[in-house]
């Protein structure tokens, strides 16, 4: 860290060290099954963690998760240097809307929006019936196939890129390098510059997005990024930087998360065998059914954001200096909200879950995400009245994002 | 206490008095209302707590932001004159019977 970032790091007073828990948050088994641990911290106010030689706070309550995304002038979004969380910091400096509070969050959120509503949303389902009737066919002659990698990644890959984004198959692997190269961003240390993949596919992405700007601007179509750049338009003329920061965002923040999410679900059904068969009798309890499994696995088990302000949270301190992590995961586990958290019912219909946010940056992509889980899910569940882990001993080895669960690999069985 | 009508979809009411300052999609999601869903908890981000106002409320609300007017165009249901956000319908007395229909469908 140089000087001056030192001289403007505030100083933390000394914390109650009762408070201070001894756990890796990004350890594999958190990442693999975190629910000893969210069931002991669901009900509890916020505690400590050190990471990187800095104290950082966890929060957990549902009710206290609502308020720390709400309360965005203590809680900011915005990234603070030398504070420890470069090792979270993917976007490269760009002006992208998660890391930004209101009043400009406000701006940006509405020039994203309008690709969002639900009736834009419903425009894609077209799209996604295909291509999940697609996969499927191809499970059902594989027989035994991997989940991840022969079918949610490059499902959800073809649907961004294919069907909401429209670009031609040929330029997709400018995205899928971005993609990979963010995940290197997890080993730098802070203050080293980025690694030469990662400002190699950025420069390539860029560049591309030049391209597409001057294309539909010369012919626009009614698709979601002419959308986009028409609303920008309307304000004045969007740059390359926005449209590329809007679309790296929304295709980053789609590909993983809802292709880790079916891969959790279908997981999860496999592992409770009367909740699957409960599911395939009574197609009804879908939507429930898929409720529970975003609320049981939530891709995320954290997100975090910085304190700017010192406040009190369940009686516990928060410093202007720290690190906070948001656990959607843990809030899902809140027994006053979800009785009986760790009990798998896809009758539960849980209202108000975490694991897409809360407030101001609440998932743009929640409903996308969830038409496509209930689409595929729906359709793999009926089509295969025999669906099983083809070995249900293996050990599923989770990967992704430090604070996400990714599951790698996931061999099913059809026949 | 404030008086808010809900019409649902199976054609039935539901009264509820509630205190001024909650907007009517708490009022709704705290009682466990069908048909006004909220997923983003209030913030307008998400278009499914969509309501249809009665007539003479209509007039005594403040007017759309930017931000709702572009959500309302992109409401599962139809988007008529008295479409609004139940999230941005901040209860006071003015607003005392109000009225809302809640529409036949938040999402596809």
């Amino acid at each position: 860290m140089t000087a001056q970032a030192a001289s403007i790091l505030p100083v933390i007073p000394p914390l109650d060290p009762s408070r201070i828990i001894d756990v890796d948050i990004y350890g594999q088994d958190i990442k693999a099954d975190p629910s000893p641990w969210f069931l002991q911290w669901a009900d509890k106010p916020p505690f400590y963690v050190m990471i990187n030689g800095r104290p950082n706070a966890v929060i957990c309550r549902h009710e206290q998760v609502k308020w720390a995304f709400a309360d965005y002038e203590t809680i900011s979004a915005v990234p603070q240097p030398g504070w420890g969380a470069e090792y979270l910091d993917y976007f490269n400096g760009l002006p992208i809307v998660v890391e930004v509070d209101p009043p400009e969050h406000t701006r940006l959120r509405r020039l994203m929006q309008p690709a969002f509503t639900p009736r834009s949303v419903a425009q894609l389902q077209s799209g996604i019936d295909a291509l999940a009737d697609d996969f499927i066919e191809t499970a059902a002659n594989l027989r035994e196939f991997d989940m991840m990698t022969e079918f949610a990644q490059p499902l959800v890959y073809q649907l961004l890129l294919g069907k909401a984004f429209g670009f031609p198959q040929q330029d997709w692997t400018i995205f899928a390098n971005l993609s990979h190269a963010l995940e290197l961003v997890a080993t730098v240390p802070p203050g080293a510059p980025k690694p030469r993949p990662y400002m190699d596919a950025f420069n390539a992405g860029m560049k591309y997005c030049e391209l597409v700007i001057e294309k539909r601007r010369r012919a626009p179509q009614d698709d979601l990024i002419s959308h986009i750049i028409a609303e920008h338009d309307e304000g004045g003329t969007i740059t390359t930087e926005e449209l590329f920061t809007t679309l790296i965002q929304l295709f980053t923040a789609g590909l993983g998360t809802v292709a880790g999410t079916l891969g959790l679900s279908i997981l999860r059904l496999c592992r409770h065998p009367d909740q699957l068969k409960l599911l395939q009798d009574e197609p009804s309890l879908l939507n429930s059914a898929i409720e529970e499994c975003l609320r049981i696995d939530s891709i995320g088990n954290f997100r975090h954001r910085y304190v700017v302000k010192d406040c009190v949270v369940g009686g516990v301190p928060l410093y202007r200096g720290m690190i906070v992590h948001i656990s959607m995961g843990a809030s899902n586990y809140d027994p006053e909200v979800y009785p009986d958290p760790n009990r798998f019912d896809i009758r539960r219909n849980p209202r108000d879950i975490s694991t897409f946010g809360h407030a101001t940056h609440f998932c743009i992509g929640n409903a996308f995400a969830r038409s496509v889980l209930r689409t595929v899910i729906g359709k793999m569940v009926r089509r295969f009245p025999k669906i099983r882990l083809a070995d249900p001993s293996a050990k599923i080895v989770y990967g992704g994002m430090p604070t996400e669960r990714m599951p790698l690999h996931i061999r099913l069985r059809v026949d | 206490m404030i008086r808010v009508i809900y019409r649902l979809q199976d054609g039935t009411s539901c009264a509820i008095d509630a205190k001024a300052g909650q907007s009517i999609m708490q009022v709704a999601v705290e009682r466990g209302l069908e048909g006004i869903i909220g997923r983003c908890g209030g913030f307008g981000q998400c278009g499914t707590c969509h309501v249809y106002v009665g007539e003479p409320w209509l007039n005594r609300l403040r007017p759309p932001s930017p931000e709702e007017s572009a959500m309302l165009e992109g409401v599962a249901a139809e988007r008529r004159p008295n479409s609004r956000l139940a999230c941005q319908i901040e209860l006071s007395d003015t607003l005392d019977g109000l009225i809302v229909t809640v529409p036949e469908r938040q999402e596809f």
